[in-house]
C-alpha cells in the first residue's frame, strides 16, 4: 500500500500520544493508590462502592452509639452497686432492731444510722450524668427525679419524673435500651401485704390480728385479691358450732376455708393469726388492704422514724419492722432485676461490637478490592508501557528523518 | 514539413514537461496544506505527433472520501459525548460533593443527638451536617445547571458554524460549476476548498453527499432533509424551543431571501442528527436531563421526609414539630399556544415524598366551566426529552380526566397544582411542570434553631403505678400531629397549645381524645377520654399492639366515635404493650410535656436512612429505594455510560485511522515519490528541449546546403 509523507508523521505521532495517554493512566492510579478514580473506570464497581461506604459509615456510628451506651449502662451499675449495698446494710440494721434486748437508746442510735442511708439511697436516686441529666427521671431529665418533703402528709418521697425509657440502636437491627425510669426501678415496689379488721360483731372481742407466715398469706392474697370488684376483698370469720371458724368471702359467698377454732387461743388461717374471744355464731370481718407501691427510700424513712419514736413498740413495732423487712426486700429484689437487665445489655453491647468489628472488616475488604491499587500488577503495567513510549521516542527520528531529497542533486 | 512537425513535437513536449513538473512542485509546495489531494496531470496522444491535450486532475477515490466521512461523523459525535459525559463523572467522583457522603454524615449526627436529645452542641452539629448536605444538592444541581446553559451555547455557536459552512459550500458549487464549464482541467483549487468545508459539515451532523452531473455537490441529512441544493441554494439550522426555554430544538428553515414568499422551518429529529450536535444532543437527552431530575427527585424526597416525620415529634420547646427543609414551590411554563397569562403554581404534597418522580408533568386542560377555569386535565409524564414515560405494562403513563377544583388539586405522583387564573382558560391548553429539574438547587434549611430539632415523641403512655400485673408500654407510634381546630379530615387529636383534645374540641363533641385505657380482663379493656368519659369497650383481645387501632375496629358498647372514624387519622397515636395485663391495669395517654429526654422520634429520624423513600418508576406500584440506593443507581449509570462512551470512540477513531490511512495512500502526497518525479520530469524536459536543438541543427544543415 503506498504510504504518503503525512502517513509516516501522524502514525508516530499518534502511537506516542496514545502511549503517553496509557502511562499517565497508570501513573495516576499509582500515585492516587486508587484504581477506581472516576465512576466511569468501573460502573458496577461504583455503585458498589457507595454502597459499601454507607454501610461502614453506619458501622462506625453503630460503634459510636455502642461506646456511649456502655457508658450510661455502666454508670448505671455503679449506682444500682452501691444503692445493693446499703440496703444490705440497712437489712442488717433493721434485723438488728428486732432484737428484743434492744434499749430505746439503741434502738434510736439505729434509726438515726437507717436515716443516713435513707440520704445516701435518695442521692443516688437523684444522679445526674455528665450533661446534668438526672438518669433516673424518665423523659423529664431536666428536673430533679425524687424530691424529699418530710413534713409532707402522705409519701415524704416523690417522683416527679414519668416512666419514658431511652433506646440506642447497635446494628440495623438491634435496639437496646439505654435508659431505665426511677418509676420502674424505684416506684414500682410492693409493700408488705396487709389486712385489716373493719369489724365484729356484739360477742366477738379481737385481741390479735396480724400476718404470721407472709409467704403464704402474700400467695392468697395474690390468689384473691380483686381489683375490679372491691367488694370481693371483703371476708368474714364465722364461729361454727363444729369448733371450728370458718372463712367465707363477703363479695362472691365462697367458703374460703375452715380451721379449728378454741376461744381465746391463737388460730392461723391462711397465714392470718388471730386470738379472738367469741361464741358460736359470732363473725369477725376483715378486708385485704389495696396492695401498695413504696419507694425503698420512703420504707427507709419510714422505719428510721419509728424506730427513733419512742412511744412505739410491742405488736406496732413489730408490724413496723415487718414492713420494713418486706419494703427492703422488695425493694432490693427490683434493684437486683434491673442490674441483671444492665448486665445482659451490657453483654450483648459487647457482643455487638465485636460483630461490628467483623462487618466492618469485611466491608473494608470489599472496598479495597474495588477500589485500591494492586501495586504488583500496576508497576507491572507502567514499565511496560514505559518501554513502549521510548521505542515510538527513539523510532521516530530514524523513521521521520529518511528522505530521498537528501540523496539527489 | 518534418521541421515544422520536429517543432510542434519539441514544443509539446517541452510544455507537457513543464506541465508535469508544474504539477509536480505544486505537490510538494502543498504537503502541508489541509484538505490538498495530490494532482496528476494526464496527456492523450494525438495523431499528428507530439503530446495531446494534457489535464490535471485530482488523484481521489470517492469511496475512500465518503468513508472517512462517515468514520468523521462517528468519532465527533462520540468524541463530543465523552468529552461532556466525563465531565459530570469527575463531578460525580469527588467525594467533595458526594451526595451519599452528605447524607451518611447528617443521619450519624441524628444518631450521636438520640442519645443526649437535651445536648444543643448535638443538635448544633445536626443543624451544621444537614446545612452541609444542603449545600452539596445546591452545588452538584448548579454545575448541571451551569453546564446546560453550557450546552445552550455551544448548539448555538455549532449551528452558527454549520450555517456558514453550508453557505460556503452553496457558493463554492456556484463557483465550482462555472469554472468548469470555463476549461477543461478541474478546478482543484475549489474543489479541495469544497471537500475540507464537506468534511467540517461532516464532523458536525451526519451528511449524505452526491455530486450531479455539472460537478456540484448536493447535501442531505442522512435523515432526508436537504442542506445544499443543486443550484446553490440552501437551507439552514436554527434553534426554537417550547415551553421549556433552556430545552433547545433543531429545525430547518428556508433561506429564500424572497420579497413575496415568508420562510418556512422544519423539525429535525435530534436523535438521529449525529455527529458533534448529535452528540451533544444525546448528551442532553441520556445524561444530563436525567441526571438533573434523579438528583432533584433524591433532594424532594429527603426533604419531604425528613420534614413530616419532623412534624411528628416534639422539640425542644415542647411544640409540635415543624419543616426542617425549605422546599420551594414551582410555577408551571406554558407550550406554545397557551396564552402566557395563565399561570400555573405547583408544589408537592406534604408527605408523599416517596411518590415523586423523576418525571416532568405535562398537563393538558380536558375541560372548561362557564367561567373559563379548568375542570378536568389529563397529566402525561414525560421523560426529559419529551417522550411518555412508560409504564410497567409498556404503556405509555397518560392519566386521563383528573378532575379540578378551586385551590390545589393532587395529582398522581406527589405534586399537587393550582391553576392561578380564575377565568380565561379553554380546552387544548397545555402546562409543563417540571418539579424535579432545578429543584436541588433551591433547598435550604428552613430553621437555624437546634431546639426546632423533634426528636421526643408528642404522647407519652405510662403505666399507672398501682398496676398489679406486669404489662410494660412497649411502643407509642404516631402518624397524624395535624393540628386543626376546624376539624377537617386530616385534623390529629393534637390541640396545638400543648395538649390533646377534651370533650369539646374533639369531633362530634361528645368525647375528648382518647387518653386512658384501662383492663378489665386479660382480654378486655376500656378506651375513655381525659375526663374519665367511656369511649368503647374492646373484648376478645389476643395481642396488645396497637391498642387503639383494635378499638377503632372492634369497639362495642358504646363502638368508636363515628366523627373519630370520618376523619383520616384520628386521634393520630396509638400505643403497644408486652406483657400481660391483669384485671385493672391502666395506662395514661398524656402530651409528652417536659418529656425533652425521650429519643423516640430521634430515632425514626435516624432510621429514614434504612427506608425505602426514592420512586423507582412512573407506575403506583412500584418499588421504593433508599437514597443511597438512588444515589449509587445514579453513579453507576453516568459511569457506566461514560464506559461506554469511551470504548465505542476508541473503536471509532480507530477505524477513523483505517480510513485516513486509505485516503491518504490515494490522495495523500509522498515527498520521496515527487522527488523521483521530479528527476523523471527534469530529464524528459531536457531531453525535449534537446529535440528543438536538433530541429534547429537539422534546419541550419539544410540551409548551409542551399547557400
Amino acid at each position: 500500500m503506498r504510504i504518503s509523507t503525512n502517513q509516516i508523521y501522524d502514525q508516530n505521532i499518534r502511537a506516542i500520544m496514545e502511549n503517553q495517554k496509557q502511562l499517565t493512566a497508570t501513573q495516576e492510579s499509582l500515585s492516587t493508590g486508587k484504581k477506581l478514580n472516576r465512576p466511569s473506570d468501573d460502573p458496577v464497581g461504583a455503585a458498589s462502592v457507595v454502597r459499601l461506604t454507607e454501610q461502614l459509615d453506619k458501622i462506625t456510628q453503630y460503634q459510636r452509639n455502642n461506646d456511649l451506651l456502655t457508658n450510661a449502662l455502666e454508670e448505671q451499675e455503679a449506682v444500682l452497686n452501691n444503692m445493693s449495698e446499703s440496703l444490705r446494710r440497712a437489712r442488717t440494721l433493721v434485723v438488728q432492731a428486732g432484737n428484743g434486748i434492744l434499749s430505746e437508746e439503741d434502738q434510736g442510735a439505729i434509726g438515726k444510722e437507717l436515716e443516713q442511708i435513707r440520704n445516701e439511697v435518695l442521692d443516688l436516686m437523684n444522679t445526674q450524668d455528665a450533661s446534668g441529666n438526672f438518669i433516673f427521671a424518665g423523659y423529664q431529665s431536666q428536673q430533679q427525679a425524687f424530691t424529699f418533703n418530710p413534713a409532707a402528709s402522705g409519701n415524704a418521697i416523690t417522683f416527679s419524673g414519668d416512666s419514658g425509657t431511652t433506646s440506642v440502636k447497635l446494628s440495623d437491627s438491634v435496639t437496646v435500651q439505654r435508659s431505665s425510669s426511677g418509676l420502674e426501678v424505684f416506684e414500682n415496689v410492693f409493700a408488705r401485704h396487709n389486712f385489716s379488721v373493719t369489724g365484729s360483731s356484739a360477742g366477738a372481742n379481737v385481741t390479735t390480728a396480724k400476718v404470721a407466715e407472709q409467704g403464704t398469706f402474700d400467695q392468697f392474697f395474690d390468689n384473691n385479691y380483686d381489683a375490679v370488684t372491691p367488694a370481693n376483698n371483703n371476708y368474714q370469720l364465722e364461729v361454727l358450732g363444729s369448733g371450728q371458724v370458718q372463712l367465707t368471702n363477703l363479695g362472691t359467698s365462697a367458703v374460703v376455708g375452715a380451721v379449728d377454732f378454741t376461744s381465746g387461743e391463737p388460730f392461723t388461717i391462711k397465714g392470718m393469726t388471730f386470738t379472738v374471744n367469741a361464741t358460736v355464731g359470732e363473725t369477725v370481718d376483715f378486708s385485704l388492704n389495696t396492695p401498695e407501691k413504696k419507694n425503698v427510700a420512703e420504707t427507709l424513712n419510714d422505719i428510721a422514724n419509728q424506730l427513733m419514736d419512742d412511744s412505739l413498740n410491742g405488736d406496732a413495732l413489730e408490724s413496723a419492722l415487718a414492713d420494713a423487712l418486706v419494703g427492703l426486700d422488695n425493694g432490693m429484689e427490683t434493684i437486683n432485676l434491673e442490674r441483671s437487665s444492665l448486665g445482659g445489655r451490657l453483654n450483648i453491647a459487647e457482643s455487638i461490637y465485636e460483630t461490628n468489628l467483623d462487618l466492618e472488616l469485611t466491608a473494608k475488604d470489599a472496598k479495597a478490592n474495588i477500589v485500591e491499587t494492586d501495586y504488583a500488577e500496576a508497576s507491572t503495567e507502567f514499565a511496560k508501557q514505559e518501554a513502549a513510549l521510548s521505542a515510538a521516542l527513539a523510532t521516530f527520528p530514524r523513521v521521520s528523518g529518511l528522505s530521498l531529497f537528501d540523496y539527489i542533486g | 514539413m518534418i521541421r515544422a512537425d520536429l517543432f510542434n513535437i519539441a514544443t509539446s513536449g517541452v510544455n507537457a514537461s513543464s506541465q508535469l513538473l508544474n504539477s509536480t512542485s505544486n505537490n510538494i509546495a502543498n504537503v502541508n496544506t489541509e484538505g490538498y489531494v495530490r494532482e496528476r496531470t494526464v496527456f492523450e496522444s494525438t495523431t499528428l505527433g507530439g503530446v495531446g491535450r494534457g489535464t490535471t486532475e485530482r488523484v481521489i477515490s470517492i469511496f475512500a472520501q465518503n468513508q472517512l466521512r462517515r468514520d468523521t461523523t462517528s468519532v465527533g459525535e462520540l468524541e463530543t459525548f465523552v468529552e461532556k459525559t466525563a465531565s459530570l463523572d469527575n463531578l460525580l467522583a469527588g467525594e467533595a460533593n458526594s451526595i451519599a457522603n452528605g447524607l451518611s454524615e447528617f443521619f450519624a449526627a441524628i444518631q450521636t443527638a438520640s442519645d443526649d436529645p437535651t445536648n444543643l452542641a448535638s443538635r448544633e452539629a445536626v443543624l451544621g451536617k444537614a446545612t452541609s448536605m444542603v449545600a452539596r444538592l445546591n452545588s452538584i444541581s448548579d454545575f448541571m445547571e451551569a453546564k446546560e446553559e453550557e450546552l445552550n451555547l455551544e448548539f448555538t455557536s455549532q449551528v452558527e458554524r454549520a450555517n456558514s459552512l453550508i453557505t460556503n459550500i452553496g457558493e463554492l458549487n456556484v463557483a465550482i460549476v462555472t469554472a468548469k464549464g470555463g476549461s477543461n482541467s478541474e478546478p482543484s483549487a475549489l474543489l479541495n476548498e469544497r471537500d475540507k468545508a464537506i468534511n467540517e459539515l461532516a464532523e458536525l451532523m451526519s451528511i449524505e453527499v452526491r455530486e450531479n452531473q455539472f460537478g456540484a455537490s448536493v447535501i442531505n441529512l442522512s435523515s432526508g432533509e436537504s442542506l445544499v441544493l443543486e443550484n446553490g441554494d440552501f437551507n439552514v439550522f436554527e434553534l426554537g424551543n417550547d415551553a421549556d426555554l433552556n430545552f433547545k430544538e433543531l429545525q430547518l428553515a428556508t433561506h429564500f431571501n424572497s420579497q413575496t414568499k415568508s420562510e418556512t422551518a422544519i423539525n429535525i429529529n435530534e436523535a438521529s442528527v449525529g455527529g458533534s450536535l448529535g452528540g451533544l444532543f444525546r448528551f442532553r437527552d441520556e445524561i444530563l436531563g436525567p441526571a438533573q431530575r434523579d438528583v432533584g427527585q433524591i433532594a424532594l424526597a429527603m426533604a419531604d421526609a425528613v420534614n413530616s416525620q419532623n412534624k411528628l415529634g416534639m422539640d425542644l420547646d415542647l411544640q409540635l414539630g415543624g419543616d426542617i427543609f425549605a422546599i420551594p414551590e414551582f410555577t408551571g411554563l406554558n407550550y406554545t399556544g397557551t396564552p402566557d397569562n395563565l399561570p400555573v403554581s405547583g408544589r408537592i404534597i406534604p408527605g408523599q415524598g416517596s411518590d415523586i418522580t423523576d418525571a416532568d408533568y405535562k398537563i393538558t386542560v380536558d375541560a372548561v366551566n362557564g367561567s373559563g377555569y379548568p375542570t378536568s386535565v389529563t397529566l402525561t409524564m414525560i421523560n426529559s426529552d419529551g417522550t411518555p414515560k412508560k409504564l410497567a405494562d409498556g404503556s405509555d403513563a397518560i392519566f386521563p380526566s383528573i378532575a379540578i377544583n378551586a385551590g390545589y388539586n393532587d395529582l398522581p405522583g406527589g405534586i399537587q397544582i393550582e391553576f392561578q387564573s380564575a377565568s380565561g382558560h379553554s380546552v387544548g391548553n397545555e402546562f409543563l411542570i417540571q418539579p424535579t429539574k432545578y429543584v436541588a438547587s433551591d433547598i435550604a434549611l428552613a430553621t437555624e434553631r437546634p431546639e426546632d430539632l423533634a426528636f421526643a415523641a408528642p404522647i407519652r403512655a405510662e403505666a399507672s403505678l398501682s398496676n398489679l400485673g406486669d404489662a410494660q408500654v412497649k411502643q407509642v407510634t404516631v402518624s397524624n400531629t395535624v393540628v386543626d381546630a376546624a376539624l377537617g379530615s386530616e385534623a390529629s387529636a393534637f390541640n396545638g397549645a400543648g395538649g390533646i383534645h377534651n370533650a369539646a374540641n374533639a369531633p362530634g363533641g361528645t368525647v375528648g381524645a382518647p387518653a386512658q385505657i384501662v383492663f378489665t380482663s386479660a382480654s378486655d379493656f376500656q378506651v375513655l377520654d381525659a375526663a374519665g368519659a367511656v369511649i368503647t369497650n374492646v373484648s376478645g383481645v389476643t395481642d396488645y399492639d396497637n391498642l387503639l387501632a383494635q378499638a377503632e375496629a372492634t369497639g362495642s358498647g358504646p363502638a368508636w366515635p363515628a366523627a373519630f372514624s370520618a376523619l383520616d387519622d384520628y386521634p393520630g397515636y396509638d400505643v403497644s404493650l408486652s406483657g400481660v395485663p391483669v384485671p385493672g391495669d391502666s395506662f395514661n395517654l398524656t402530651y409528652n410535656t417536659d418529656g425533652v429526654a425521650d429519643n423516640t422520634n430521634a430515632e425514626v429520624l435516624a432510621g429514614l436512612q434504612r427506608e425505602g423513600l426514592v420512586q423507582l418508576s412512573a407506575d403506583s406500584s412500584n418499588k421504593t429505594r433508599t437514597f443511597h440506593d438512588a444515589y449509587s443507581s445514579l453513579i453507576g449509570r453516568v459511569g457506566e455510560k461514560t464506559a461506554t462512551a469511551e470504548i465505542s470512540l476508541e473503536a471509532a477513531e480507530a477505524m477513523k485511522v483505517q480510513s485516513e490511512t486509505w485516503f491518504d495512500s490515494v490522495s495523500g502526497v509522498s515527498l520521496d515519490e515527487e522527488a523521483a518525479n521530479l528527476v523523471r520530469y527534469q530529464q524528459s524536459y531536457a531531453a525535449a528541449a534537446r529535440i528543438l536543438t536538433t530541429a534547429q541543427d537539422l534546419f541550419d544543415t539544410i540551409l548551409s546546403v542551399v547557400r
